[in-house]
Parts: structure tokens; C-alpha cells; sequence
């Protein structure tokens, strides 16, 4: 069929069209609004400014469309091949996209506020000042894996609030994204450019932030319970009144970081660099801290009963009214 | 022989420059953030280090710019700076295009530069000088919610290419203009546009030329709205943050220029809010959804007793305050009002010629089956007759506001007779004395009624249908928004009530979307007639 014909049978009320062979159709700016195009071929299509409002395009081939513009509002994409496609600020809002192939997407700009990726694949996508609030990303066992965003660029990206507990995001860079009250539980951060993000009150309980840049964010009031953080790049990073207890800051930079009023019982701080770093009230109880730079620290009114740090270089440190592993107050 | 690097020339024009004092003056406040008064330490910095650690210290041109221009913003001797700073801008920031051609930051440049390019197409009110006089370089610390916003409204592509060809060239949709765009962000785009005007209602009067100007004018028309509604929240947020002046060190900004910079930047601003303020008490009732009420123009005419008494609010508000005060209050307020009377207008329009595409949208979709000629015949005898019907409507609007200015007057007069106060005229039977609609609508003849009703509830882009059978009136309200049943029920008896219907009974009314069949909701209630 070709374009003509299409939109003509679509204008004359046609609305089913399951497994239509459109492929390299020029339809930018067409109104298939409520279209049922499920398990359509639409490879290398032409949607740009299009109207798809509510379409169905389940299990559709979308590999390398073009859909900048498009509205695609409560479309259905689930299972959709959409690799390499291109949704520049295209309106994917409330669209359900679970476990379609984004590999390689373009998502520049887009809204996909409220839509449900679970079990999407995204690795590698370019989203890139995508809004995603209200997004669904969630791991659920035996049902949807958790989403694949390896490599994605996720400059300025707006994940405020979404789940994303497992989800894999290696080597992805989320410079400059808001992911404030973002829950990314047990999700695997290694090697992630996390620089000037804006973490505050997220949720980073058991994650994997080995490696990670996470120079000038903002990690206040954030739960990092049993995460790794070993050789992370933080100085000056702000993180009063977060929890790590139990966290591993091995061999992690975090001089000059304020660390007033954090839980960091039991942690591991062995070789970590705390050099200039406002430990004021923290709670060190039964923290290790082998070879532990504290040069210049301030560790005045902090916890700590049961520490260890007769390796660790206290040269300069202020441990006034600090609570001492034996018990007395430093005066 | 070696070429000289790219440092060595800036450094060397720098260096040779006349004003070599002033240009490490303002490059060592950029570097350590402090206003250098001490002579000897400013001629003993090399001026090497310098641009070294301003380079290094910032990671794009385009955070230069904005460095240099905020300390362009605070410190006295404008003119003379301003030369300096773009002579550090156009030395320093060859380091940053040596390194990498093809990356964003030759769009800053280019973005830079097109703000002097003449728009020769067009006669621009605004003068693109304008734009170059070092706007105050303000991040934007909501962004995030800024986009939230446009994101929810409009198109963010529509959006993107609105704002470019604000900044850069029209866009064309060729693939150079498609890459372009792909590798700027919204937010970014939307803080260039930020940077560029920064006075709220520049922008305004451009975008809307902008929007004129471009093509597919309907769309981008709902684009433009949405992004002036939404850029306010960019200016409005900066207001709070104003304080940011006062913690400034070494600053030479005095307390007059603060405030008339403050007046110059966000007074109409405040002016505005005030008369929507002023304007919202005498709205009809409360509305559910706020962003409805935003819509609202002019208050409604025969509520204009009320809206009148706007300068009554004012004075009582601001009796502590001096005359001078008041003054310049009441000229803002009128100032004020004159605006959002142009943007009335313009919405009004804009909501018509909508109606009116849509119309057409409509014809065009259902009278497929018909012969051209049949199809062309009868769809431009709708529009003619949709359009004739809106001008009858307006001139009967006009007809109201005639009445209701004759009995208002003559209620103020009688009130200077009498010393006790007159309750004002609220409903539209008080002043409507003569008016042939309404004598049909108290007559219970439902066409009048439903005129009557729409007068009402136009502002709330609620459309009334009216039959009346066997003592029965039915309305039918149509919107594209949702309003609670009991609140538009009430309010919708109150003002039939007001009409003293002597045929009816029984009020049922119906509510549904504009196209629907089916209803949302339905009410029914005895119409008791007191009279």
C-alpha cells in the first residue's frame, strides 16, 4: 500500500491496519490519530510533526523512523523495534513503551512524562534533555527486566522522581541531570558521569558507584546504605545529612566534601581521601579508616566510638568535642 | 619556522593593549572573584597566568560569556567595561574555538553574533542593539521545571525551532538546520532566549512578531503562548532572587540604580500580577482549574462596577504610602490593563480563528463523500455564517457595555446624591433594562437565554445550548475543560434566577466536550421563582 491509499482509507474511518508495509513512507505531518498499526513495517518512515495521538503500535518496525515532533501521547509502543529511530522532542507522554528496543534512539527533547518503560532497552539512546518525570522504569521479578540504559547520554535529563532501581548505567553520562528523590536502589553506576547532577534526597541504597564522577553534584540527604564507592571522584561534594553505613569509600576522593551529620557507622574508608573534608557531627561509630587521609579534617562533635585510625594521617585534623574510641570527649 | 601558538597571540594582543589595567582588572575578578583596587598587584599579575586560569576555570565559552557578563552587570563605568569584556571575549574565547571547531561552542558564537545581524525581512520594534547591552547573564536554577511546564503544554520540537529562529536564522528544515538543532538542548535554547531579552515584555512583543512572521502560524501561535506564560516563571523567579545584589563584594551598585533596574526589569511584571489580582474577586465563580482563569481577559462588562473600583482597592491598600506613591501605582495599573487588555484581544482572536480552522478541519473531514464543488459551496457558506454570527455576538457584547455604562453612571450619580451606599450592580438584569436579548430571555425564549448564559461563561470557554419544552429548560454546556457539576449548576440558577422566568420549571443541565455525544455529567434543579 502506498501513502495515498493509506491515509485515504484511514481519512474514510478505516482505522485497522495491523501488519501494514509501509516502509520509507513519507508521512510527516499525517493524522492517524487512533490508528491501529500494531505489527506494522514502518522502517525508515517519515513521521516528523505527525499526529499519532493514542495509535497502536505494538510489536510495529519503527528501526531508523523519523518521529521529531511527532505526537505520540498514550501511543502504544510495547514491544516495538525502535532502534536507531528518532523521537527529537517528539510527545511520548503516558506512551507505553515496555520492552521495546530503543537501542540507539534518539530521544533528544522528548516528553516522556508518565510513560512506561519497563523493560525497555535504551542502551547507548541519546537523551539528551528528555523529561521523564513520572516515567515508569521499574524492575519487576520474572516480568520486566530492569532497563538497559549502558552507555546512554543523559545529559540534562530530567529523572525526577522516576524508579530506576537496577537499572544498569554503565558508563552513561547524566551530567547536569536532575535526579532529585530518584530511586536507584542495587542500580549499577560504575564508571557513570554523575558530575554536577543534582541527587539530592535520591534513594542510592546498595548501589555501584565505583569509579564514578561525581564532581559538583549535590548529595544532600541522600541514602546510600551498603553502596560502593570505591575510587569515586567526589570532592567538595555536598553531603550533609546523608546515610552510608556499612557504604565502601575505598581509595574514593572526597577532600574538601562536607560530610556534616552523615551515618557513616561501619563504613569503610580505608585510603579514602578526606583531606580539608567537614566531618562536624558525624557519625564514624566502628568506621575503618586504614591509611585514611584526614589532613586538615574537621571532625569536631563527631561520632567516634569504636573507630580505628591510628594509620590514618590526622595531620591538622579538629576532633574538638569529638566522642574518642575510648569513650572521652576531646577537648 | 614555528608557528606562534594561539595563547601566545592572545596573551600578546592583550598585553599590548591600551587598556591592559582594566582588561586584568576584570579578568582577575573572574579568576579569584575578587575586585582588585591594589595597582601593584594588578601590574605584577602576568597577564599569561591569567588567561590560563580563565580558560582553564571555565569549561565552555558560553560560561565565560556568562561569568564576564555578571560582573559586567555589577560594577559601575558600564561603557568603558563593556569594550573590555568583549575584547577579553572575542581574545580568550579563540582558545576555546581552536580546540573544538565543530562542538556547541561555535553555535554560541554564531548565536552571539546573530544578535547584531539585521533581520532584514522584517521591521523588528525591537532594536537588535537592544540585546547586546550586556543582559545581566542569570543561570537558571528551575530550569528543570521550566521545561516541565513547556514540556506539558506544547511541542518541545515546535518549541526548539520557535526559539532558534528567534536566535539564529528561520529555520528550514534543511538537514544542516535539523543537525543544528539536535545538538542544542531546550534548556539551553531556552536560557540563550533568556539571556537575550532581559526585559519579560521585549520578548513578548518579539515572539509574537516571530510567530506573525512564520508560517504555520497556528501552531506556533499556541507555541508562543505557552512559552510566554512560561518564560514569565524565568523573570518572576528571578525577582525573588534579587537579593542575590546585596551580597555582592566590592559592589558599586548603588541603591537608585538597584531600584530602577528592579522597575525597568520586572515592574510591568508586577504591575500585571497586580491587575489579575484586582481583576479575580470580580470573576464569576471560583474556577476549578486555575489555569482557566488565567484565560480570562477583560472582566466581564456588566461586572465592570466592580472592576471599576479596581482604584478603590489600590488607594486602600496603599493608604500608609505617599501620593507619589499612589501615583505611580495607578499609572502601572493603567499600564497594566492596557496590556492584558492587547493580550485579551489576542487570544480572543487566536481562539477564533481556531475555532474557526477547526471548523473547517471538521467540514473538510466529513463531507469527504461530496462533490467538490457541493463540498467548497457549502463549507464557505459555514465559515461566512460562523463568522457573521461572531460579529453579531460582539456587536450585542458592545450593545451590553453601552447599557451597563448608562446605569452604572447613573448609580454613581445617585450615590454622590445620597451618602448611603448603593449596593453595586452585579447582575446583568439591573442594568440590561432595555436590551432586546434579554426582554426575549426573561421572556423564556431559550435562544435569548442561551445568549445570555454565553455572555456569562464565554471567559471560561463554556458554549451554552438552550431548549425549553413543556415548562422544561434543557442547557446543554459544552468545554474542552472539566468543571465540577454543583459549582456551575449553582452558579448557572443564580443567573436565570436574575431573569425571572415565569415559563419554567424545571433547569436540566447537561454537560459534554465540544463534539461529544454522550454527557459528563447532568443536574436538574426546581426553578423556584420568587417574584
Amino acid at each position: 500500500m502506498d501513502e495515498r491509499t493509506f491515509l485515504n482509507k484511514y481519512r474514510s474511518g478505516e482505522k485497522l491496519f495491523r501488519g501494514v508495509n509501509l516502509r520509507n513512507a513519507e508521512l510527516s505531518n499525517a493524522d492517524l490519530i487512533g490508528a491501529n498499526l500494531s505489527g506494522g513495517d514502518f522502517q525508515g518512515a517519515n513521521f516528523v510533526l505527525a499526529y499519532l495521538n493514542g495509535v497502536n503500535l505494538t510489536r510495529a518496525n519503527l528501526e531508523k523512523a523519523k518521529l521529531g515532533g511527532a505526537n505520540l501521547s498514550r501511543a502504544n509502543l510495547s514491544g516495538a523495534q525502535l532502534t536507531d529511530a528518532d523521537f527529537h522532542g517528539t510527545i511520548l507522554q503516558a506512551a507505553d513503551l515496555r520492552k521495546a528496543n530503543l537501542t540507539l534512539a534518539t530521544l533528544v527533547d522528548a516528553n516522556l512524562i508518565q510513560a512506561d518503560l519497563r523493560g525497555a532497552n535504551l542502551q547507548g539512546a541519546d537523551l539528551r534533555g528528555a523529561c521523564l518525570r513520572g516515567a515508569n522504569m521499574r524492575y519487576e521479578r520474572r516480568i520486566y527486566e530492569s532497563v538497559n540504559l549502558r552507555g546512554a547520554d543523559l545529559r540534562g535529563t530530567d529523572l525526577q522522581g522516576v524508579n530506576l532501581t537496577g537499572a544498569d548505567l554503565t558508563r552513561a553520562n547524566l551530567m547536569g541531570a536532575n535526579l532529585t528523590e530518584c530511586v536507584l536502589r542495587g542500580a549499577i553506576l560504575n564508571q557513570t558521569n554523575l558530575s554536577e547532577t543534582n541527587l539530592q534526597g535520591a534513594i542510592l541504597t546498595e548501589v555501584n558507584l565505583s569509579g564514578a564522577n561525581l564532581i559538583g553534584s549535590r548529595m544532600v540527604k541522600v541514602k546510600l546504605e551498603r553502596a560502593i564507592l570505591t575510587n569515586a571522584q567526589m570532592p567538595r561534594v555536598e553531603l550533609c545529612d546523608s546515610i552510608l553505613p556499612d557504604a565502601n569509600l575505598s581509595n574514593a576522593n572526597l577532600s574538601h566534601a562536607n560530610l556534616s551529620r552523615a551515618n557513616l557507622v561501619r563504613a569503610e574508608l580505608n585510603r579514602t581521601n578526606l583531606s580539608s573534608a567537614n566531618l562536624t557531627q558525624a557519625d564514624l561509630t566502628d568506621a575503618s579508616l586504614g591509611r585514611t587521609n584526614l589532613r586538615n579534617a574537621n571532625l569536631s562533635y563527631a561520632y567516634l566510638t569504636r573507630t580505628e585510625f591510628s594509620s590514618a594521617n590526622t595531620i591538622g585534623v579538629n576532633l574538638h568535642g569529638a566522642i574518642m574510641p575510648n569513650g572521652e570527649i576531646h577537648d | 619556522m614555528p608557528a606562534k601558538s594561539i595563547l601566545d597571540d592572545v596573551v600578546q594582543n592583550l598585553d599590548t593593549s591600551d587598556e591592559v589595567f582594566r582588561i586584568k582588572k576584570i579578568m582577575i575578578c573572574a579568576t579569584h572573584g575578587k575586585w582588585e583596587s591594589d595597582s601593584a598587584v594588578i601590574a605584577n599579575t602576568p597577564m599569561r597566568d591569567l588567561v590560563q586560569s580563565l580558560y582553564w576555570s571555565t569549561p565552555s565559552l558560553e560560561r565565560l560569556n556568562s561569568i564576564l557578563n555578571k560582573i559586567l552587570y555589577k560594577i559601575n563605568k558600564k561603557t568603558e567595561y563593556t569594550v573590555i569584556v568583549n575584547l577579553v571575549l572575542s581574545q580568550v574565547g579563540r582558545l576555546y574555538l581552536e580546540g573544538d571547531q565543530e562542538s556547541s561552542t561555535e553555535m554560541v558564537m554564531t548565536s552571539y553574533q546573530s544578535s547584531d545581524r539585521p533581520h532584514s525581512q522584517l521591521d523588528w520594534s525591537v532594536n537588535p542593539e537592544n540585546f547586546n547591552h550586556n543582559p545581566p547573564p542569570k543561570k537558571l536554577d528551575n530550569i528543570f521545571d521550566i521545561r516541565f511546564k513547556i514540556m506539558q503544554t506544547a511541542n518541545p520540537l515546535r518549541v526548539k525551532i520557535l526559539i532558534f529562529s528567534v536566535l539564529e536564522n528561520e529555520f528550514t528544515f534543511s538537514d544542516r538546520d535539523w543537525l543544528q538543532l539536535k545538538s542544542i538542548e531546550l534548556d539551553n535554547l531556552i536560557e540563550q532566549l533568556f539571556q537575550m531579552f532581559p526585559n519579560f515584555e521585549d520578548l513578548k512583543v518579539y515572539l509574537k512578531k516571530m510567530v506573525a512572521y512564520l508560517e504555520d502560524s497556528d501552531e506556533d501561535a499556541q507555541v508562543a503562548t505557552v512559552l510566554i506564560e512560561t518564560m514569565r516563571l524565568c523573570y518572576n523567579h528571578q525577582v525573588v532572587n534579587h537579593n542575590y545584589f546585596q551580597e555582592l563584594p566590592e559592589s558599586n551598585y548603588s541603591q537608585d540604580q538597584k531600584l530602577s533596574d528592579l522597575a525597568k526589569t520586572q515592574g510591568i511584571d508586577l504591575n500585571e500580577s497586580q491587575t489579575i489580582q484586582v481583576a479575580m474577586p470580580t470573576n464569576l465563580v471560583a474556577s476549578p482549574t486555575p489555569e482557566i482563569s488565567g484565560l480570562q481577559t477583560l472582566p466581564i462588562p456588566t461586572e465592570s462596577g466592580q472592576a471599576l473600583s479596581n482604584n478603590e482597592l489600590v488607594s486602600e491598600s496603599s493608604a500608609n504610602r505617599s501620593k507619589s506613591n499612589i501615583i505611580q501605582e495607578r499609572l502601572g495599573l493603567k499600564d497594566g490593563i492596557h496590556k492584558r487588555v492587547s493580550q485579551g484581544v489576542t487570544e480572543a482572536i487566536t481562539s477564533i480563528a481556531n475555532t474557526l480552522q477547526s471548523l473547517e478541519d471538521q467540514l473538510d473531514g466529513r463531507m469527504i463523500s461530496y462533490e467538490v464543488e457541493e463540498q467548497l459551496k457549502f463549507k464557505y457558506e459555514v465559515l461566512k455564517d460562523f463568522i457573521a454570527q461572531v460579529q453579531e455576538q460582539i456587536l450585542q457584547l458592545e450593545e451590553i457595555v453601552d447599557q451597563s455604562e448608562t446605569t452604572e453612571r447613573q448609580q454613581t450619580a445617585a450615590k454622590s446624591e445620597i451618602t448611603d451606599p448603593l449596593p453595586p450592580p452585579t447582575q446583568i438584569s439591573d442594568s440590561g433594562g432595555t436590551n432586546q436579548v434579554l426582554e426575549l430571555a426573561k421572556e423564556g425564549n431559550p435562544k435569548a437565554i442561551a445568549s445570555f448564559l454565553n455572555h456569562l461563561v464565554k471567559s471560561k470557554g463554556i458554549h451554552v445550548l438552550a431548549q425549553s419544552k413543556n415548562q422544561c429548560l434543557h442547557l446543554i454546556l459544552e468545554s474542552q475543560h472539566s468543571f465540577a457539576p454543583e459549582s456551575t449548576t449553582q452558579f448557572i440558577h443564580k443567573k436565570l434566577l436574575s431573569l425571572q422566568l415565569q415559563s419554567i420549571n424545571i433547569v436540566k443541565i447537561y454537560f459534554r466536550k465540544p463534539g461529544d455525544q454522550s454527557f459528563i455529567w447532568a443536574q436538574k434543579i426546581n426553578y423556584v421563582n420568587h417574584s
